[in-house]
């Protein structure tokens, strides 16, 4: 049975990399640390879930889920953020954002984390 | 006392200038007064002195005139037979001579040597009538003796002033000439009067009255006229008048007279008085003008002034107490304003230190954010490193295990101060309304339901009915309760009770407050730890994973909304009272 594709987005290439070795023996796992080039490895990793950072210093995690709900084949793939911003957001367009899709907060402990995943491939079935 | 003197001040003011303006007026009246009875007494000394001459010339004239009859032909013609040949054809020229004294005496009569009236004019009454036994009468007929005047009491009629005059015919004695005048014709001749106000008499050197507006008085003693009335002469100051009378001083005064209407009462008057000089005898005119005749226009005037004044006074006064009425509806609304003012100042620094909080608070927030995200990424780290170091780490030593939890304890510790700064730095977010502060006490207590029960804790509730509905952040007031039954129940690890009390205290001018009182029945706070209660970090509960955050965030909470917090051990029994204060 394949693996299911896990893109991680993250800034902090540490936390992609401890990431990744926690889910690739489990999932196919690929992690991204720059925000714009989400869109293209979406298209062409197809990931059955993104696992995205809110806070990063090209495009925030906010704008990058957007721009996916507009690409033709992506906007169906569950997103869960995960994110140090436990406070609530500032503006109304991110809590929006955050408030459509489910959040986890760092530091996520990895049953957390796989726990957490594992919810919502089921419900993208 | 204030408002007292406030009150009563306007009112004194205004009595004080009335009795002032009143002094005054007196004063005013007093010596304007004194001014016109000066007058009037100069005028009436003049008027009186006047008049005494005018009568003495009378008299003299009369005297003259019945000299210069006496010596007239057809008098001592007149003598020269006897009664029973006096005919009418011989006195009808003495009618002429009558005519010509008519002005000034009452009758005329011839009497012959015997004292027989051979003559009378203008009544033939006494034709032939002997008057020799008449005292006077017999005297002057033996001694010849002029007199200058006598009064005649008559036993039938008035008292009268006689004037006699013997006729001689060649030197011989033949009779007399006898003018009369009546005092009565006498006084209506000098004694005007006025209204009753004024009027004039005449006295003699004896002080017998020869003329008085009361014809029952002639010829009678002027001490008749005082005693008859009851007044005393001394006591009216009338003997004073006399005194000066009786030196011949001409002059004015004050004193007491009867008034001329029936009954006669004694008034004020003011007296003027001359003497009268006849032949060897000397009278004194006396003018008397009654006092209120003077002052009656004076005190109209007064009373027309007075009413006046009191108009004016009125007018000002009812000026002054609308003036008064107005200042004082200003004043109140300036006090109101003032007060306004003063909660506006209040409310004003209130939120000017409120707003100072929370700009400082937004930097803390921003900078707790910023430390938040840049330690919660190497924590994520950590964590999941950890979480796969234990997955993956086949160690030898068997302490490897229970480091790799140690460190996993650590990030969770770390992540709660991370996230307790968090809160801490997020009060400036306030979303308050009006609410029910008892609401949010219940719904605390539903959140730490199970561990009241867990650990054995009771509650116990004690809410005023007249809590008014106050406005705060819901969530931050739920974090505050909270915080606070979770020390509370902390503090009695046994269990016991937590009592919850709320009062509405304050009145009057100062502010008001809901009052909230959350106590224990444990052990109690350490002295040294007292002071340090709300300072950041300092805890006394790190064993069980504290971070010394909580009250501190609590006291930000309240204070943010303008509210106060205290932390105590209970003065009776043993624990702790946390009370909060909320301003309504």
């Amino acid at each position: 049975m394949e693996k299911k594709r896990i893109l991680v987005v993250d800034d902090e290439e540490s936390f992609t990399r401890v990431v990744r070795v926690n889910l690739e023996a489990v999932y196919n796992v690929r992690v991204e640390n720059n925000g714009g080039s989400v869109c293209a490895v979406v298209q062409e990793f197809h990931p059955d879930l993104i696992l995205l950072d809110v806070m990063m210093p090209d495009m925030d995690g906010c704008e990058v889920a957007r721009k996916l709900k507009e690409l033709v084949g992506s906007k169906n793939i569950p997103i869960v953020f995960i994110t140090a911003l436990v406070a609530k957001s500032k503006s109304a367009d991110n809590k929006t954002s955050v408030n459509d899709y489910p959040c986890l907060a760092k530091p996520v402990s990895l049953e957390e984390l796989t726990a957490c995943i594992e919810e919502n491939l089921r419900k993208a079935v | 006392m204030k408002t007292f003197s406030k009150k009563v001040l306007p009112y004194a003011g205004m009595v004080i200038v009335m009795i002032v303006v009143g002094y005054f007026a007196k004063q005013s009246h007093d010596n304007f007064e004194k001014t016109i009875v000066a007058q009037v007494r100069r005028q009436l000394l003049d008027t009186v002195r006047v008049e005494s001459r005018l009568l003495n010339q009378r008299l003299l004239s009369l005297t003259q005139e019945v000299e210069m009859l006496s010596k007239e032909g057809i008098v001592r013609e007149a003598f020269s037979d006897s009664y029973s040949k006096t005919t009418e054809e011989r006195f009808f020229f003495l009618e002429d001579s009558y005519k010509n004294i008519k002005a000034l005496a009452t009758s005329l009569r011839l009497l012959d040597t015997r004292g027989v009236v051979i003559y009378k004019a203008p009544y033939k009454d006494d034709l032939g009538k002997d008057i020799s036994s008449e005292v006077e009468a017999s005297r002057e007929l033996t001694d010849h003796y002029v007199p200058a005047s006598r009064i005649i009491n008559m036993t039938s009629g008035s008292p009268v002033l006689i004037f006699d005059q013997p006729v001689f015919k060649r030197d011989k004695f033949v009779g007399q000439l006898r003018a009369v005048i009546r005092l009565e014709t006498l006084h209506s001749r000098l004694s005007r009067q006025e209204g009753g106000d004024t009027y004039s008499f005449l006295l003699d050197q004896e002080g017998r009255l020869l003329s008085y507006p009361d014809e029952h008085y002639l010829g009678e003693k002027i001490t008749t006229l005082f005693k008859d009335n009851n007044l005393s002469m001394k006591e009216s100051r009338f003997e004073a008048v006399m005194e000066r009378i009786k030196k011949g001083e001409e002059g004015s005064g004050g004193c007491q007279l009867l008034s001329l209407g029936s009954p006669h009462k004694a008034q004020e008057v003011i007296v003027a008085f001359s003497p009268v000089f006849f032949g060897e005898k000397k009278w004194f005119l006396i003018t008397v003008i009654n006092y209120d005749a003077i002052a009656r226009p004076l005190n109209k005037n007064v009373k027309d002034n007075i009413s006046f004044a009191l108009v004016v006074i009125l007018v000002l006064f009812l000026s002054a107490f609308a003036f008064y009425q107005d200042q004082k509806k200003e004043n109140a609304e300036l006090q109101r304003l003032y007060k306004d003012l003063a909660k506006n100042l209040e409310t004003l620094r209130s939120t000017q230190s409120l707003l100072i909080q929370a700009a400082k608070m937004e930097v803390v927030g921003k900078l707790a954010a910023g430390v938040a995200h840049e330690v919660k990424n190497p924590l994520a780290v950590i964590l999941l490193g950890v979480g796969y170091l234990k997955n993956h780490l086949k160690s030898m030593d068997g302490h490897v295990p229970a480091i790799l939890d140690d460190i996993k304890n650590a990030v969770g510790r770390a992540d709660r101060i991370v996230k307790g700064l968090l809160d801490f730095s997020s009060i400036s977010d306030l979303e308050k309304s009006e609410q029910d502060v008892h609401e949010f006490i219940e719904r605390s207590l539903l959140l730490v339901k199970s561990l009241l029960i867990e650990k054995h804790v009771h509650v116990l509730k004690d809410l005023g009915k007249d809590i008014p509905l106050l406005s705060f952040d819901g969530n931050k007031i739920e974090q505050v309760f909270v915080n606070l039954y979770m020390n509370a129940i902390q503090a009695m690890p046994s269990g016991g009770e937590l009592t919850i009390k709320t009062r509405r205290e304050g009145s009057g001018d100062g502010p008001s407050w809901v009052v909230i009182r959350i106590e224990d029945a444990g052990s109690g706070i350490p002295e040294g730890v007292v002071k340090d209660l709300f300072v950041p970090f300092v805890t006394t509960k790190r064993i069980i994973g504290g971070t010394g955050l909580g009250l501190s965030i609590v006291r930000n909470i309240m204070e943010m909304h303008g509210g106060k917090i205290a932390l105590e051990n209970k003065r009776e029994g043993q624990g702790v009272q946390a009370t909060l204060w909320f301003k309504i």
